[in-house]
């Protein structure tokens, strides 16, 4: 088990940033494109050595409190599960062979900005996407929908790469 | 036997796996009659409740000055309806304290601590429960017009469910005609500040500005408090009724203040309502 102090603030953290930071930011009419949920990136970030079960069981209790804070149980459990489950199977879109060290955390600075946004984004569009269709339950409007997750897929990327810099980089 | 167990072995990540993803469908479709739900995992039990309860002391702290002049606006109203009352002509005692004077709502002033206006099925929280007399079904205005109603206390907390959720149903009135319609709320089509009315019949004369008000039919709203002003009017040729969007009076990611509605004599109203 490699729990230290720092992967238990980034998860009380990350709940704090999305609830009382995204969830309350206002603009106006167009405030249903600037809602990411940027929580699956806890799990996203995890070392490679990082076993399934303890991913798994991770995703859960993030995706549980999360959602009794939003009021919407098990909806975001559900996505995060799935997300969690897929990582390394997203890995594969930024390399076929492991070419990076199993010790080091998946952030931007440790894979490079272009893994980062290639391997981010596309899980972090899989959340999205995943998200407004359950939430729907049907296809409908599927268009719209599908404008909406990429429009809050690039703000929560944006949203990462300034936590990153602010709580992770070193000089 | 030894090759079952291989295969669990072999699969016990999936088989883990689906084993979360199950309990968290679970939840997913059962919440609207859950008791966990409804009892422990939601947004007004006490742990989440009182975060964002310190989350709105600290931010309410920015918007003193704005609560302040809507509460002044709303004082100067009711001091006009209070002082200006319109005279009794022919009537030689009013009586007071009397059963015929009974009060029938009864209004209690909360604060709302935390709104959610840009997801699909929105919330509020409001920072009384059941121990300030807060119960399931009763309805919450606010200084303008109607919010929601109640589905979920705590002992001092509730949950709210504003009109801009798609479970979220009421009958109106259209002031001018009397006519009913029913409140709907399409997330796809409507933003936080506008809705849908639907089932007026389409002869009904209704112009933009129209007033739509409570109708007191439920006994969850008295008559008359406003929900909003028509913004658009489309007829539906099919069905022979109107679509009307109207916008709202409250501006529901400016929430502060509001007032639970409290009605003396629903246990009445609701044996008759039940009463087929």
């Amino acid at each position: 088990m490699n729990l230290d102090y720092k992967n238990i603030l980034w998860f009380l953290g990350i709940i704090f940033i999305q609830i009382f930071f995204i969830d309350a930011l206002d603009f106006g009419k167009l405030s249903s494109f600037f809602s990411p949920v940027i929580i699956s990136f806890f799990v996203l970030k995890q070392r490679l050595n990082t076993s399934m079960f303890q991913l798994l069981i991770t995703a859960f209790f993030l995706g549980i409190i999360i959602d009794i804070f939003r009021n919407s149980l098990g909806l975001n459990t559900a996505i995060i599960l799935l997300v969690a489950y897929l990582k390394p199977t997203f890995l594969y879109f930024i390399s076929s062979n492991e070419d990076f060290e199993k010790e080091l955390e998946l952030n931007m600075f440790n894979i490079g900005i272009v893994r980062f946004l290639l391997f981010f984004g596309v899980s972090i569009f899989f959340y999205h996407q995943l998200f407004f269709l359950l939430e729907q339950f049907s296809f409908q409007n599927f268009f719209s929908l599908f404008l909406k997750s990429l429009i809050n897929t690039i703000v929560a990327l944006l949203f990462l790469i300034f936590l990153q810099y602010i709580f992770i980089y070193k000089k | 036997m030894k090759n079952i167990i291989l295969l669990i072995q072999k699969y016990r990540n999936f088989i883990f796996f689906l084993f979360l993803e199950i309990i968290a469908l679970f939840f997913l479709f059962s919440s609207n009659n859950n008791y966990h739900h409804y009892n422990y995992l939601s947004s007004s039990n006490r742990f989440s409740a009182s975060l964002h309860h310190f989350h709105y002391n600290l931010s309410t702290y920015f918007s003193l000055k704005e609560i302040n002049e809507e509460l002044l606006i709303e004082n100067a109203k009711l001091k006009n309806q209070l002082l200006n009352k319109e005279m009794v002509v022919g009537q030689k005692f009013l009586k007071f304290n009397d059963t015929t004077y009974q009060k029938n709502y009864f209004f209690k002033e909360v604060r709302v601590i935390n709104s959610q206006f840009k997801f699909f099925k929105n919330n509020l929280i409001i920072n009384s429960g059941t121990k300030s007399g807060v119960s399931l079904k009763m309805g919450l205005m606010g200084t303008k017009g109607i919010l929601g109603i109640v589905t979920n206390t705590s002992d001092h907390y509730s949950t709210i469910r504003p009109l801009i959720n798609p479970d979220f149903g009421l009958k109106v009135l259209h002031k001018k005609t009397n006519s009913w319609g029913d409140l709907e709320w399409i997330p796809e089509k409507n933003n936080f500040n506008n809705i849908f009315i639907k089932n007026i019949p389409i002869y009904t004369e209704v112009k933009e500005k129209d007033l739509f008000i409570t109708s007191g039919a439920e006994g969850i709203f008295p008559r008359g408090i406003r929900v909003g002003r028509v913004e658009k009017v489309s007829k539906n040729l099919e069905k022979q009724t109107l679509l009307i969007k109207l916008k709202l009076e409250e501006d529901f990611s400016k929430l502060n203040v509001g007032f639970i509605v409290k009605n003396s004599t629903k246990k009445e109203l609701n044996y008759h309502l039940e009463d087929k």
